[in-house]
């Protein structure tokens, strides 16, 4: 039986081993540093109230676990917030340079991904970045799969389109 | 590298590189004092829903019986009458006492009955 001083600690260890991934990945979902920890923090209360439940498959499990955990919240926020829904093809031109102004990081490619529409944004980091089906992102998101496909079509065009406009060759260096 | 073609991969590999820092000391505490509001509230729910069953187990039960043994007492005074009356007028009475599947008290139904058909039935 562990004690619960044990058991703070190693939540604590665990918290510092992963934050600052996880907090990573919290904020390619949702563009804003607040609220992305906000989420962390959500996520991990669940981590720790579930960890009976986690089942040690090897090497990166528990980081997948994890993450698995803090996609979950980061897209029952936006559920919460009604914000996946579809940007139409027609109204994403002018809105390319209007969302989300004044960003404060640093890093170009987080940056741009910020400025991705929600819905977009959402379907391109699961689709591209975590691997899902369209299937599965349909189910996840309540949308169709062909909802999922064009707003991954219209995430692509608008990456391309900006990665060449900031010179795409800056940004790899 | 063809951007157009290797978009999605050109991004994972961007994306997996670069890591966002956070203040974790400042964000643990946040985490702590949250979990300790979460716990007070847990706890005001589960006192408030061990409330609600005292009250189920404890207070209903005693004013169902309490409201039963009254309703008894009625009908065995009423009873008492009917079987006077019944004296006097030369006549017999059929007395029924329904409950629920609960054990509580419903109605009784008292009429009367012709002579030498005396029934007395308790459900």
């Amino acid at each position: 039986m562990i004690s619960k001083k044990d058991r703070n600690q190693f939540e604590k260890d665990l918290y510092y081993q992963y934050a600052d991934y996880m907090y990573t990945v919290c904020y390619r979902y949702i563009g804003n540093r607040e609220i992305a920890e906000e989420l962390l923090n959500n996520g991990f209360i669940k981590v720790f109230g579930n960890f009976e439940k986690f089942e040690d498959r090897g090497q990166n499990s528990l980081r997948s676990w994890i993450k698995k955990i803090m996609i979950n919240e980061c897209l029952m926020f936006l559920r919460s917030k009604n914000d996946l829904e579809l940007v139409e093809i027609e109204s994403l031109d002018k809105n390319l340079y209007l969302i989300n102004p004044g960003n404060e990081i640093d890093d170009q490619i987080f940056s741009l991904i910020k400025k991705l529409p929600t819905g977009y944004r959402t379907v391109f980091n699961l689709y591209a970045i975590e691997g899902y089906s369209h299937a599965e992102i349909a189910r996840k998101l309540k949308i169709k799969e062909s909802t999922s496909r064009s707003q991954l079509t219209m995430a692509r065009k608008f990456l391309i389109e900006h990665l060449i406009k900031i010179g795409y060759d800056a940004i790899g260096k | 590298m063809q951007l157009e073609n290797n978009i999605d991969t050109y991004i994972k590999f961007r994306v997996d590189s670069s890591t966002l820092y956070l203040d974790k000391e400042k964000a643990w505490k946040k985490l702590e004092s949250k979990r300790i509001i979460l716990t007070k509230k847990l706890y005001s729910v589960l006192s408030a829903v061990a409330a609600v069953l005292i009250l189920g187990i404890i207070i209903i039960p005693y004013n169902t019986t309490k409201e039963n043994s009254n309703l008894m007492s009625e009908f065995e005074k009423r009873q008492k009458l009917i079987e006077y009356e019944s004296k006097i007028s030369g006549t017999y009475i059929e007395t029924q006492i329904c409950y629920d599947c609960s054990g509580k008290f419903l109605t009784t139904q008292v009429k009367q009955v012709p002579e030498n058909q005396i029934i007395l039935n308790v459900y």
